[in-house]
């Protein structure tokens, strides 16, 4: 290198003041927040100091793994950009909250498969890293998605209706339909990435008739639609010729002949949407929505503190009926904002689509966030009454390992759809 | 009384709040997609069509990014590609079929800065920064030789780039040292990848500028882009863009 010469301070144009977030002062942040929410659940006594202990490890491990996450990230893989990856810590952290106040026997798994789910992620993004090798695997993928949920037929238990769990010696129980939503994405992008070709756009339609048939025989209905959105989603990315349109046309004669086949189904899922506070479902079919509804009103905006709720002891509160819980004991807009995050992870997936690397990564990552803004929208309108009932999960905050998983791998498609994501990968770079 | 208790519970939802608001902003503060990064030159009439986007459709449909007069073109007739190695065009299923320099294409063709692409019966000149078939000699060269150099806008004094790497700071060691208490120590890297040249933000406090946007980690850089470095304004030369220029010219 030549000799370089010293520059005094000039005077110039400063960069505008869009300044990224510093990574580890919001983590602290964030850490204080959960350190705060966690105390209010394991301090049981704070004049007596008592401590439920083996929730405090439960609490440390979530946290712990969190940081070991974005440090190692930060030191092994010279990663700098990790706002998705906060946002995810944010709401799994108010759903372990919520879930130590529901159900506390939960945690373990919770926090179990949030590490799963963080490691899910971290592979996933690594494969993402080369579109190449993701076109390779979707194919063998597509045809695992259609054996695990035809597996489900034969194998699977039914469970509150649903004949969607596979029960592994009465101990482990995994709901396959969750991890087929990540392939689901993954071969719906890849196909479509593909240019449009008449064959490739036959068998992604065969692809989805399947996943979304399967979930159907399964009696899953609240995932069948959330497929069945997400598969109009990924369609309708490619708008504005004659094959979205024969798109469009499967597609409804898809869901006229699904709506047809779960008449009574959905006949009893009408009959008491909008009638929840009428004295004959008040206490029975609308029993739920109207516990939800009173708790959002008691929390009022800014919550009643957790572990002083009413809707805990609800039953489901810990998985279909979490949303109530947060807002009764966070607030109402603590539970809004968890919406919002949703609807903007598809603002920005959105967003991405201009800057992608390829439309592989811009139709996955919108695949993605919409999926998780349909599933969020169908749990919490469901609850709320606005919609029609349906037990599906609420991302990242209802208990269940296979959901944690499989919306931590979702996550994956949003954060590689960032093109940042691969251009940070810059090995040399050395402190002094 | 009532509110003292409550006071937690609010101050935990503004925080809540927050934190959500400034990951988001931050997620959403990504330096829009600059100038185009290719642009194709159409030979008959001289219009140009920017590429400003990694894949790039052209066809007659409504819905192509590039959407194509000519009536010898399909809907979606073809799309230009940015890929690791290069640029690319792929016939997607046309009638008519795509050419590069007169060579029917099949699948995904390499195509170079210079290239005469037809689509639909029209020559385009496909014009792309870093594409040049002397581009791929220069990228192996990289490792010894000159290949960019700095200036600063308010000395004029130049900064070589060698061993495709450069860095930027306030310490001793850096390639560019710049007094100035609120330079970081090792403030900005530029460098030579895959992906052409790119600047770095090493985690400084007063941030890194490309062409008046402050940037989010690494971002691509070309030929005169503007680099700044808090209120230091440098300007970035590519050696083989600007030999490429002056045989132009």
């Amino acid at each position: 290198m030549l000799k370089q010469k010293q520059d005094k301070a000039p005077k110039g144009k400063r960069p505008p003041k869009r300044r990224p977030i510093k990574t580890i002062p919001m983590m602290l942040l964030i850490t204080a927040y959960q350190l705060y929410t966690f105390s209010q659940l394991a301090i049981t006594n704070i004049k007596k100091l008592e401590i439920n202990y083996t929730m405090l490890i439960y609490f440390g491990v979530f946290i712990a793994c969190e940081w070991l996450y974005v440090i190692g990230m930060r030191t092994i893989a010279k990663r700098r950009n990790f706002e998705i990856e906060l946002i995810g810590f944010f709401l799994t952290g108010i759903g372990i909250a919520a879930i130590g106040s529901a159900k506390p026997d939960g945690l373990l798994v919770q926090v179990a498969a949030f590490v799963l789910g963080l490691v899910g992620f971290g592979v996933l993004v690594w494969i993402l890293g080369d579109s190449e090798r993701a076109m390779k695997m979707r194919l063998p993928l597509g045809v695992l998605a259609i054996l695990i949920l035809v597996a489900n037929i034969f194998l699977g238990s039914d469970i509150n209706g649903a004949r969607n769990w596979i029960v592994i010696g009465n101990a482990v129980s995994i709901q396959p339909s969750e991890f087929v939503k990540i392939i689901f994405v993954f071969v719906g992008a890849a196909t479509l990435e593909k240019l449009q070709t008449s064959k490739n756009l036959y068998m992604f339609i065969g692809f989805s008739a399947a996943c979304v048939g399967v979930l159907f025989i399964l009696k899953d209905f609240g995932t069948a639609v959330i497929f069945f959105l997400t598969f109009l989603l990924i369609a309708f990315m490619r708008s504005g010729d004659i094959r979205t349109i024969a798109l469009a046309l499967a597609s409804a004669a898809l869901g006229g002949t699904l709506i047809a086949m779960f008449k009574t189904t959905v006949k009893n899922r009408l009959a008491t949407y909008r009638h929840v506070w009428e004295p004959e479902f008040i206490d029975g079919k609308g029993f739920q929505q109207t516990r939800v509804l009173i708790g959002i009103a008691s929390g009022g905006l800014f919550g009643l503190g957790l572990g002083k709720g009413n809707v805990r002891d609800v039953i489901f509160s810990s998985t279909d009926l979490i949303f109530g819980v947060v807002c009764e004991e966070m607030g109402v807009i603590t539970g809004v904002a968890i919406l919002v995050c949703f609807m903007l992870f598809a603002v920005y997936a959105v967003n991405n689509a201009r800057t992608s690397r390829s439309t592989f990564y811009s139709i996955a990552g919108t695949a993605a966030a919409g999926l998780l803004l349909f599933q969020a929208s169908i749990n919490i309108f469901g609850v709320t009454d606005v919609i029609p009932f349906t037990g599906v999960t609420l991302p990242f905050i209802s208990r269940g390992g296979s959901s944690m998983i499989s919306c931590w791998c979702l996550l994956a498609f949003l954060k590689a759809s960032d093109s940042r994501t691969y251009l940070t990968t810059y090995g040399e770079i050395k402190r002094k | 009384m009532k509110l003292v208790l409550y006071l937690p519970q609010i101050i935990l939802t503004l925080v809540a709040i927050f934190i959500i608001v400034r990951c988001f902003i931050s997620l959403f503060s990504m330096r829009p997609a600059g100038k185009p990064k290719a642009v194709l030159i159409n030979k008959s009439t001289g219009k140009k069509l920017a590429i400003s986007t990694y894949e790039t459709s052209m066809g007659r449909a409504k819905s192509s990014d590039i959407q194509l007069a000519s009536t010898m073109a399909s809907r979606s007739h073809a799309v230009i590609s940015r890929r690791k190695k290069g640029w690319f065009v792929t016939d997607t299923e046309s009638k008519t079929g795509t050419f590069v320099n007169g060579e029917q294409t099949e699948g995904a063709t390499r195509i170079y800065h210079g290239d005469i692409i037809t689509i639909g019966g029209v020559e385009y000149t496909f014009v792309a920064p870093h594409a040049s078939r002397e581009d791929d000699a220069a990228a192996i060269q990289v490792n010894h030789g000159v290949t960019g150099y700095f200036i600063n806008m308010a000395t004029g004094y130049t900064y070589t780039i060698q061993n495709g790497r450069l860095t930027i700071g306030r310490t001793q060691g850096c390639d560019v040292v710049i007094e100035d208490g609120t330079v970081s120590q090792v403030h900005a890297i530029v460098q030579y990848t895959d992906e052409g040249w790119v600047v770095t933000d090493n985690d400084s406090k007063a941030g890194v500028g490309v062409n008046g946007y402050r940037i989010h980690g690494t971002e691509p850089i070309n030929d005169g882009d503007q680099i700044m470095i808090n209120t230091h304004v440098f300007v970035f030369r590519d050696t083989a863009a600007a030999e490429r220029r002056g045989v132009r010219a």
